[in-house]
């Protein structure tokens, strides 16, 4: 276990960058990726081992980033709407109902979709939670941080090893 | 790396580019509106999505920035000449460095304002980045096959 505490650490950092919004419109996708290129890093310092990094324990530490960031951030999410009652979802809403009412589809099947999502924001506006808000964004964050994780850390890998060769 | 993985990876990355462009398909299906809060909110983890930086088209836009789009193309363009080509060599860190610091020097430039943020540059710059990462995660993805195939034996 403790040979993996730097991408767990590296993927709590990335959680919380995640949740901050001027650091996120700053860093865009690079967030993950870079939180990989540290712990991979990290890892190399603590082990004072600087021979080829392991593609098979880049990927590790991919998943594992991807899935400890996923879960923090998924968890900061749906902490900040239970206190505020507030989130991105609800600013958005007025902006996306005026973009599905401009979509040329059938009034049933723009109502249904306008009725789903004016439940979860009434959810989330008198309970601060939403059982379809949550696992959405769950399933969304461990699909794209998981996935960003892994290859950001084989580029890091790549990186990391092409600059050992370098420096022999 | 055998064709199969190659084609793997340049259907996920068709996949994920046709989610960029997933609002400029709901004219010809209408019915990709249903999905399209949800595809939207999937791309807002990976872009802040401001929405003057989106490249627009029959007032359909993006669902990531210009230097995202560029960054995924790149990555896709390159990924189908992989399919024909399988030999390649490396480019150097020093390339790969250079390309990052024209990106971060116009990320930097155009929000502290010492010019204007035009979409052509961010594209350009991400286009180029977007190759050169992709590069560099293809040699990774090899290596990592080549650990698999070597632990089976």
């Amino acid at each position: 276990m403790k040979k993996y505490i730097s991408p767990f650490i590296c993927g709590f950092g990335a959680a919380v960058l995640q949740v901050v919004p001027l650091i996120k419109s700053f860093s865009c996708c690079l967030i993950i990726p870079f939180a990989a290129f540290i712990s991979l890093s990290l890892d190399q310092k603590a082990n004072k081992n600087y021979s080829n990094i392991l593609m098979s324990k880049a990927f590790v530490f991919g998943i594992i980033i991807g899935l400890t960031s996923a879960i923090f951030s998924t968890f900061f999410d749906i902490l900040i709407t239970a206190i505020t009652k507030q989130n991105d979802l609800i600013t958005t809403l007025p902006e996306l109902y005026k973009m599905i009412e401009n979509f040329p589809l059938d009034q049933m099947v723009k109502k249904e979709v306008i009725t789903l999502f004016e439940n979860v924001k009434n959810d989330l506006i008198s309970y601060g939670f939403s059982w379809f808000y949550t696992i959405t964004i769950f399933l969304n964050n461990v699909l794209v941080n998981t996935t960003f994780g892994v290859v950001g850390s084989l580029i890091s890998a790549s990186i990391l090893n092409n600059r050992n060769k370098n420096l022999e | 790396m055998s064709l199969k993985f190659r084609i793997v990876i340049f259907v996920l990355l068709t996949l994920w580019l046709f989610g960029i462009f997933y609002e400029w398909f709901i004219p010809v299906d209408h019915y990709l509106s249903i999905t399209y809060p949800i595809i939207k909110r999937t791309y807002s983890l990976v872009c802040h999505q401001d929405s003057h930086k989106l490249i627009e088209f029959n007032n359909h836009k993006t669902l990531v920035c210009s230097r995202c789009t560029g960054i995924y193309i790149g990555a896709f363009l390159i990924s189908l000449v992989f399919l024909f080509k399988v030999h390649f060599t490396l480019p150097s860190l020093k390339i790969f460095i250079l390309v990052t610091l024209i990106t971060l020097f116009d990320v930097l430039s155009t929000t502290f304002g010492l010019y204007d943020y035009t979409k052509i540059i961010a594209f350009t710059t991400g286009l180029f980045l977007g190759s050169i990462a992709f590069l560099y995660f293809y040699f990774g993805m090899k290596q990592f096959i080549d650990e698999l195939n070597k632990d089976r034996i």
